[in-house]
């Protein structure tokens, strides 16, 4: 079961919330409710809705490779890489 | 798992193979949706279990992808069972809204995700797409309580797609401001003068503005055939 990053909980309540400004009168506070989670639970449990969400936020910074601390040398060019 | 999965012994060997194909997703979806509404994982982890058999059953190849087809049935059954536990029948409307194809989620995003280069880009984009996704929820919820099934299925899409294009639009003409205004006083529930403080302003201005904006919003909805409560 895939789990959800508390990260990925907060910019998917944060979307919705901004997403339901303006409209949320429309709807009684239980729909409210249910449309929120609804919504929420769309963008973390399913593939699309976390790509959405993945999109959003800076790519993770590398700290360590297993063992090997980064050293914060560039790494080695391959063969045949040069100029490409 | 074994208690929500009960009855599976009903369905044939290649519908089995169809529910358990998806089961992991849809019991990753019960466990979220139950959490944010605040009812037993049980419960929601039974009520998408029987969404996802029906969606078996029901399934025709001719209509395109099983899992597409079987997350609406478990939504479905979620809100059948929300709405059955906490006694509110316009839920059972919005359980019929979320199994109808045309909603469609997030679908289609992903290309444009890969060209999209900057966060700032993103974060709009996604916003843009919970914003159609939020508004075809409840434009459809208005739609299926008041209709009152004699509207032939064009139609009601046509009016559905209409409404849903008026609240993205009536959302798109709030400033930045009026939005910081609108969520503390509406979202936050929380006072003109602490509207006025947070926005450097008067109480009196935050009070002219929130009428404005409603007063806005309100004619933008009516125009579409919809009324702010």
């Amino acid at each position: 079961m895939t789990q959800s990053t508390d990260a990925h909980d907060s910019l998917a309540a944060e979307l919705v919330t901004e997403a339901l400004e303006g409209i949320d009168k429309l709807l009684s506070p239980e729909e409210l409710e249910v449309i929120r989670a609804l919504v929420e639970t769309e963008l973390v449990a399913t593939e699309e809705g976390r790509q959405l969400l993945r999109s959003c936020r800076p790519d993770p910074v590398v700290a360590e490779s297993g063992d090997v601390p980064v050293s914060g040398r560039a790494p080695a060019r391959k063969r045949g890489t040069k100029g490409a | 798992m074994k208690v929500a999965r009960m009855g599976e012994a009903k369905l044939t060997t290649e519908q089995r193979k169809l529910v358990e194909s998806v089961w992991e997703q849809a019991a990753a979806r019960a466990t979220s949706f139950a959490k944010r509404i605040r009812m037993q994982a049980d419960d929601m982890l039974g009520a998408a279990h029987a969404g996802l058999m029906e969606a078996a059953r029901r399934y025709d190849p001719a209509k395109g992808d099983f899992r597409t087809y079987a997350m609406r049935c478990v939504d479905g059954g979620m809100l059948d069972e929300v709405a059955r536990q906490r006694k509110v029948s316009s839920l059972y409307a919005a359980a019929n809204i979320v199994r109808r194809e045309a909603l469609g989620g997030f679908a289609n995003s992903s290309d444009e995700l890969d060209v999209t280069t900057s966060l700032a880009a993103a974060r709009s984009l996604a916003s843009e797409r919970v914003r159609a996704r939020v508004a075809g929820l409840v434009c459809g919820l208005i739609l299926e309580r008041t209709s009152g099934g004699g509207e032939d299925e064009l139609h009601a899409s046509m009016r559905h797609e209409k409404r849903k294009q008026s609240l993205v639009d009536a959302q798109a003409r709030m400033s930045a401001q009026e939005r910081r205004m609108y969520r503390i006083l509406h979202v936050e529930g929380r006072t003109h003068a602490e509207a006025a403080t947070e926005l450097g302003t008067s109480t009196k201005s935050i009070q002219r503005l929130n009428q404005r904006v409603l007063a806005r919003l309100a004619s933008s909805l009516r125009s579409a055939g919809l009324e702010l409560s």
